[in-house]
């Protein structure tokens, strides 16, 4: 199974490397095109053309990924779903690409909000042998704000080394002995449907 | 933390007008067009303050050569304790807690150089009389004693600023060891990366693993990366990858490598400057590179511990920064320097939710000229 994947980060992004391994972890067969399209403006300008190429290169279907909040968040910012969704939409039907074709998994409010769900994970990325260090599992992360920012104190308090998404996330992801925690977040869940190729 | 900077009659630059700073500011325009007057202005400041007036002018081969020549002077002699010329080069910073100004001008005929009048003023009250009483024409009122007097941190803040405009084939070298203590920064060609790295290795082993770490993220092949030290004629320090079972020494690795290195030692630093200047930072950085460095810019302005100005020629990197960062040099009808915040302009609202930073910059949108 051929699946195309379109993230807002840039190349070797922690989405693009997260969820292409998780994706791997749902369906090891999955042969997977990631394209990275480096910022949200980006990602909704180019979508639409890049979900086309990649069904043209017969992926059987593409996943578009992002988060819901923006790296630099400014005060006021009031971040929509669904404005976001009708943008993408409007970009996909531009391109001239059925809609049915493509699985938009939009993250509240980022990536990390998946990562903190598994404390079990946590703890094995921040502990050493003679250190180790026991991080509980936070539930409903999607409706915590800023998880990114409770990650970097995290990382700060425990290890007094600042939390890299580029060299961390992937990292946590790894260490996830199963996948039942991620799971409780209702867009890994989704993610994971749309991997599978579930109907919904 | 500065809010503003206005610089007057330094270089091209006649008046700056009071430049807004944000925890991170992002200086874009045309070569030419007035960045680097704006950092050399501020890097000027720094070296009056350390080590006095004429050190500062020796960069720049005499005053005569850093005051803008448009504007026109006339000595002032009547009632007057110091004859003096008019229009006076002059640094005016706003901080969070208190504004600063100095002004440089000379006597007649030029052959007196001085600084003129400086003022700290607390904030929120008026401005206080020159507070140059019994200094030297050469040394600035800010001062490690004025900072235990007043118990501020303005000189400590000061003499912290961190410049860089790296220069990587000095940077792989050896270089003679610096053994006398205190602190060690890093030169602004990146030249002693080898000893800020051991500084930091003795300061907080953590820190430098983490930077070793991030290395990794760059270079997977690398294994280690130690400063080396050899005292075969004199003790010099330089830089030794690992790469496999090879040893690479510092002057044979690649300028993205070794670029890379030292914004990563500068940004990890455990106790980092509370200022950093970077000037055209992408350079020889890949776009994953890029990403990496935008990414640790955030954190530590997010942080709080530093404050961050660049300068950049690159679309790309602006994509990756919101609009409200950047801040347009541009030469007005006149040909003076003029500094803008596109995001200011409320015209642009639309074009901002259509396109990128980037994009809009090459476009020619951000631009302030013609619009009035």
């Amino acid at each position: 199974m051929k699946i195309g994947m379109i993230f807002e980060c840039g190349p070797q992004g922690a989405d693009k490397k997260v969820c292409e391994y998780l994706a791997r972890q749902l369906q090891p067969d999955i042969e997977i095109i990631g394209v990275t399209l480096d910022n949200k403006p980006n990602l909704i300008a180019s979508c639409g053309q890049a979900a086309a190429q990649l069904l043209n290169e017969g992926c059987e279907r593409v996943l578009i990924v992002w988060d819901l909040y923006p790296a630099w968040r400014e005060k006021g910012q009031k971040p929509c779903r669904r404005e976001d969704r009708e943008a993408i939409h409007k970009s996909i039907e531009n391109a001239g690409v059925p809609l049915s074709s493509v699985h938009l998994i939009c993250i509240t409010e980022e990536l990390e909000a998946w990562l903190i769900a598994d404390g079990r994970a946590i703890s094995a990325v921040l502990s050493t042998p003679a250190h180790p260090i026991s991080i509980p599992d936070k539930k409903r992360t999607e409706s915590i704000k800023n998880p990114k920012g409770y990650l970097m104190k995290l990382f700060k308090e425990k290890s007094g080394r600042p939390y890299s998404d580029l060299q961390h996330a992937e990292k946590i992801a790894k260490k996830m002995p199963d996948l039942s925690k991620i799971n409780r977040c209702p867009s890994f869940s989704r993610f994971a449907s749309k991997v599978k190729g579930e109907t919904s | 933390m500065l809010k503003s900077i206005r610089l007057k009659n330094f270089k091209a630059i006649r008046d700056s007008k009071a430049i807004r700073l944000t925890p991170l500011t992002v200086l874009i325009g045309n070569n030419g067009s007035g960045k680097s007057s704006l950092i050399e202005g501020l890097e000027t400041y720094q070296t009056i303050v350390e080590s006095g007036l004429d050190a500062a002018m020796a960069t720049w081969r005499g005053f005569e050569h850093i005051r803008n020549q448009a504007v026109p002077r006339k000595l002032k002699t009547f009632n007057v304790d110091r004859p003096y010329q008019t229009n006076p080069v002059e640094f005016n910073l706003l901080w969070q807690n208190y504004r600063t100004s100095m002004t440089i001008t000379t006597g007649d005929g030029d052959n007196q150089l001085f600084i003129q009048e400086e003022q700290i003023t607390p904030k929120g009250q008026p401005i206080e009389q020159s507070i140059r009483a019994d200094l030297t024409d050469d040394t600035s009122v800010i001062s490690p004693s004025l900072d235990h007097r007043l118990n501020i941190d303005l000189y400590a803040n000061i003499a912290d600023w961190q410049f860089l405009n790296l220069n990587p084939h000095d940077m792989g070298n050896p270089i003679l060891q610096k053994r006398t203590g205190g602190r060690i920064h890093l030169a602004k060609n990146g030249s002693n990366i080898a000893e800020y790295l051991l500084s930091i290795y003795n300061q907080d082993v953590s820190a430098f693993n983490g930077i070793i770490e991030t290395l990794q993220y760059v270079l997977p092949y690398a294994r280690d990366l130690q400063p080396k030290i050899t005292s075969e004629l004199e003790r010099s320090i330089y830089l030794q990858l690992t790469e496999a079972n090879f040893k690479v020494p510092g002057w044979l690795l690649s300028t993205g490598t070794l670029r890379v290195l030292a914004l990563l030692t500068v940004l990890r630093h455990p106790n980092p400057p509370p200022l950093i200047v970077i000037e055209e930072i992408e350079n020889g950085l890949d776009p994953r590179t890029i990403h990496l460095i935008v990414d640790e810019i955030r954190s530590i302005v997010e942080s709080g511990s530093s404050q961050v100005i660049l300068t950049t020629h690159s679309p790309y990197l602006l994509d990756l920064l919101p609009l409200s960062q950047i801040v347009l040099v541009e030469r007005d009808s006149t040909g003076q320097p003029i500094f803008s915040r596109p995001a200011d302009q409320k015209s642009l609202n639309d074009w901002a939710e259509q396109f990128s930073p980037g994009k809009l910059y090459t476009m020619g949108q951000l631009s302030q000229e013609g619009k009035h």
